[in-house]
């Protein structure tokens, strides 16, 4: 009996010393042909153009058959920066690239992950003036089959770019309007991805995953202040180790401000500073506000209020709803004056979409395509999304074969891919 | 220097068990070697036709999968091993919580038999499934699985034994169906490896009781599957053993 | 962080592998399993921890942080005369505390547990016992800041020990015990050294 409790304890440091805490190393690879000083960013037009579904030639092995190439916008430091993404269906590929125009070519360089895996790389792609150039640089460009193809090579993980990689374009985008909505801002922190799930970064990030709306999560301080985090507890999924444990509704907002930072090391931020973010900082037209509060929402109405305001005073279109993903929010949201005109977004039943006049149904994917119930709500003017559909499988049978009008996940450049290469 | 502790705990880890299994100094006559006691895992020929044993596995989620939710539900878990021959064997297991059971069945043989030390290998097929149609959910899944293993077992004294497993998990099929319209299957994969450790001795004066550890480092488990989790990389998922002897 | 729990396991691993060696040294007539007569003791221990674990103490904040406290335990254990001895444990514990000083404005951050554990134990021979125990912690986060708060949560951990007691008479035993605890789910360890008073009721056979 002895051993027995010797060998027990080994078995379990066997077992802890075997565990990996997973990793995603992005590095950048220095092109020198990228750097050069005469190299000058794209103009609208180009970028535009360039936008479309390519065939892969080199590299199908790794990425698939196919690539959607998509621009996307942020504010960084007042500066609007413009980067190239590209989904892929393989492994849920993704590329995210700078563009430049050096002469008569065009460079793109970037990095590519496996969104499902750690696997990463770098990109580099040229596509030259014979070879689309031409059409792109042109102030009103026709752009048709095989008319753009850019040439490069990738590498994997830190590793120089050496293996060939050349895609061709095929058709221009999906033009069908749909909802490319990300799960908490961008994806979950355990995604891996560069910042933390319901962040500030992650709300920049998110179209350039191929997002055009986030859902963020509410909660309350101790002292009233919203502030988006999904868990009910400071936990070490979410956050950098300081000893605050428990609800995060019994710590006041200077407290979380104080002592908490999220993985990546921001602040937990809160519903104001997002909203500002959204409609000053990114493209995005819609914003879902998953409410995990059961208390009033006259502040997140006020909230709601005003920043559809703001977005509207400066020529944006943005929706914002209240998410009511229970029976408790659902009666929060019928306390408020004119709830009947309050945007919001009902996960329950459709009889209680259409109780508090929710714009947007929003069952889980659960439920299966529910094409009889969705063609009602299209009826009623209402619109229709699923969630939280992760599963490339799923996703490419809900668009090709489903009436929704968007998909909410945590994989938003699948969701993306699927969409746009219909 | 994460590196160098791992090396360094590792190497304790086999200097342990060596020190342990292949010690001299506790010689022990022949015949207080035999195994009196009845046994599910322990790889040693067995004089009785059939042994079965009743009871349950419990196992911590891990994070990346279930995120804070974190439902701790007992495994039901029936275990049986039929004799064949003196060192084949059929080894059957029925482990359920109702909305998703796991069934396997296999071959064991034992080729090796030494004073403290046997050896078993063997490979178990196993079919599970699932279905969950209840408040948002119209799901259920099914899949196969192929375990080869292999045990070895090591005799204390007349009462404890003990069984080191291994497992490579083998998913040879696995599908999942969403109202009857959505369906996601996914053909063969190395899933990953388990290890266990069992130790089953008397409990009072009249019953056995299995009580073991097993960890699992796989890309799949099957009682996840209601979370049609995406990631593609191995997850830690530890699992109780519990078990008495029939 | 990880490097002080990897040493401090190491250091573990050395002591149970050393005491597995110094039982297989003994005489023979000391090598044979060691049986307690039917039997439930109580253990009550207190004495200090060292925090092994990383405290995340928040950057930039002038912190000052205390890894040694004050713990105590309790623990009851059925020795059944067979091989199998369990039993339950608790106790109290402060994982650890900080001070900060934000611009002037200070506070303090203490957290700390009660773990109730199921325990497993084994006697190693009459004088060394071995004990592992899984269970909750039931931690609390106490925090003066701009405001007081208590706030609870409860975490998975496990804990193993190793103790050596001496008889005073038939029943009472003292001692020191060494114990490892862990709470996984919040990764907060420590290490401590306590000394252990122990009452043996006797039962029937």
């Amino acid at each position: 009996m002895k051993q027995n409790l010797v060998l027990l304890l080994l078995l379990i440091v066997l077992f802890a010393a075997c565990r990996k805490t997973p990793e995603v190393t992005i590095t950048k690879q220095k092109w020198d042909l990228f750097e050069n000083s005469n190299a000058v960013p794209l103009v609208a037009t180009t970028r535009t153009a360039m936008e479309g579904v390519y065939t892969i030639n080199a590299g199908a092995d790794v990425f698939g058959e196919q690539l959607v190439l998509k621009w996307s916008y942020a504010i960084e430091n007042n500066d609007t920066v413009y980067k190239l993404s590209a989904f892929g269906a393989k492994d849920v590929d993704y590329f995210l690239m700078d563009g430049k125009r050096l002469g008569d070519s065009i460079l793109l360089s970037g990095n590519w992950r496996k969104l499902t895996q750690t696997q990463t790389g770098s990109v580099q792609l040229t596509i030259s003036y014979s070879n689309g150039g031409r059409q792109l640089f042109s102030p009103s460009p026709i752009i048709q089959k095989d008319s753009i193809i850019a040439r490069g090579v990738f590498g994997y993980e830190a590793d120089a770019p050496t293996i060939p990689f050349s895609i061709t374009y095929l058709r221009h985008l999906n033009s069908t309007p749909f909802e490319v909505l990300a799960h908490r801002a961008g994806g979950r922190t355990s995604d891996l991805l560069p910042y933390s799930e319901n962040s500030l970064g992650m709300i920049r990030f998110a179209s350039r995953l191929g997002a055009t709306g986030v859902e963020i999560d509410m909660r309350y301080t101790s002292d009233g202040e919203i502030v988006l985090y999904h868990d009910n507890t400071l936990n070490l999924r979410l956050i950098q180790k300081n000893g605050l444990l428990g609800p995060i509704e019994n710590y006041s907002y200077e407290q979380l401000n104080t002592y908490v930072k999220l993985l990546d090391g921001q602040r937990i931020p809160t519903l104001r500073e997002a909203l500002n973010t959204v409609v000053y900082e990114t493209p995005l037209r819609f914003v879902w506000l998953d409410t995990k509060i059961d208390q009033p929402l006259d502040k997140v109405r006020a909230l709601q209020q005003e920043f559809l305001q703001k977005a509207a005073a400066i020529g944006r279109q943005l929706q914002i709803v209240i998410g009511l993903p229970t029976e408790e929010a659902f009666n929060r949201l019928k306390q408020l004056q004119n709830y009947t005109t309050i945007p919001s977004l009902c996960e329950l039943s459709p009889e209680q979409v259409r109780e508090v006049n929710s714009r947007v149904w929003a069952p889980r994917f659960t439920l299966g395509l529910q094409t009889e119930e969705v063609e009602k709500m299209k009826a009623e003017g209402r619109r229709s999304f699923v969630w939280t559909l992760d599963e490339p499988q799923y996703v490419e049978q809900f668009v090709r074969d489903g009436k929704f009008d968007g998909i909410l996940s945590n994989y938003a450049s699948i969701v993306a891919y699927y969409h746009y290469a219909q | 220097m994460i590196k160098n502790f791992r090396l360094l705990k590792l190497i304790a880890i086999i200097a342990g068990l060596v020190s342990v299994l292949f010690k001299s100094e506790d010689a022990v006559a022949q015949d207080t070697l035999r195994v009196q006691q009845p046994y599910l895992f322990f790889p040693y020929p067995m004089q009785n036709k059939w042994q079965v044993s009743l009871g349950f596995t419990l196992t911590g989620m891990p994070e990346d999968v279930t995120e804070e939710v974190q439902v701790k539900a007992p495994v039901f878990d029936v275990h049986a091993i039929r004799r064949i021959s003196k060192s084949m064997y059929l080894d059957g297991r029925i482990q359920t919580q109702f909305i998703q059971s796991y069934f396997s069945a296999g071959l064991r043989w034992i080729p090796i038999v030494g004073d403290r030390i046997s050896l078993s290998v063997g490979d178990d097929i196993a079919w599970w499934y699932g279905k969950l149609n209840a408040a948002s959910f119209r799901t259920n899944a099914s899949g196969w699985q192929n375990t080869p293993n292999a045990s070895l077992g090591y005799q204390f004294n007349d009462k404890v034994l003990m069984t080191l497993k291994g497992e490579a998990l083998l998913n040879l099929k696995y599908s999942t169906t969403i109202a009857k319209e959505i369906v996601q299957t996914q053909g063969f994969d190395f899933s990953g490896v388990a290890g266990s450790i069992i130790l089953e001795q008397p409990l009072g004066k009249k019953s056995h009781i299995i009580t073991g550890f097993r960890g699992q480092y796989s890309n799949f488990f099957w009682q996840t599957w209601p979370l049609f989790e995406t990631f593609d990389r191995r997850i830690f998922y530890p699992e109780f053993i519990v078990g008495f002897v029939l | 962080m990880r490097n002080k729990q990897n040493s401090t396991m190491l250091i573990f691993l050395c002591c149970c592998i050393g005491l597995q060696s110094i039982a297989f040294a003994q005489t023979d007539s000391t090598k044979k399993a060691y049986k307690t007569e039917n039997a439930i003791i109580v253990y009550a221990g207190g004495g200090g921890s060292f925090f092994t674990g990383k405290s995340g103490v928040p950057a930039g904040l002038n912190a000052e942080v205390e890894n040694v406290h004050l713990i105590g335990s309790l623990r009851v254990i059925w020795h059944p005369g067979h091989l199998l001895h369990i039993g339950l444990e608790t106790g109290s514990l402060r994982f650890y505390s900080y001070t900060i000083d934000n611009n002037g404005k200070k506070g303090t951050t203490q957290v700390d547990a009660t773990p109730i554990f199921f325990v497993l134990s084994m006697p190693v021979n009459e004088r060394i016992e071995v004990f592992a125990g899984t269970g909750n912690y039931f931690m609390q986060t106490k925090l003066d800041y701009q405001g007081q708060v208590k706030s609870n949560v409860r975490s998975i951990g496990w804990m193993v020990a190793a103790s050596y007691r001496q008889p005073l008479g038939e029943h009472l035993g003292i001692g020191a015990e060494t114990k490892w605890m862990n709470s996984t789910g919040t990764k907060d360890a420590l290490l401590s050294l306590q000394i252990q008073l122990a009452w043996k009721f006797k039962l029937k056979k």
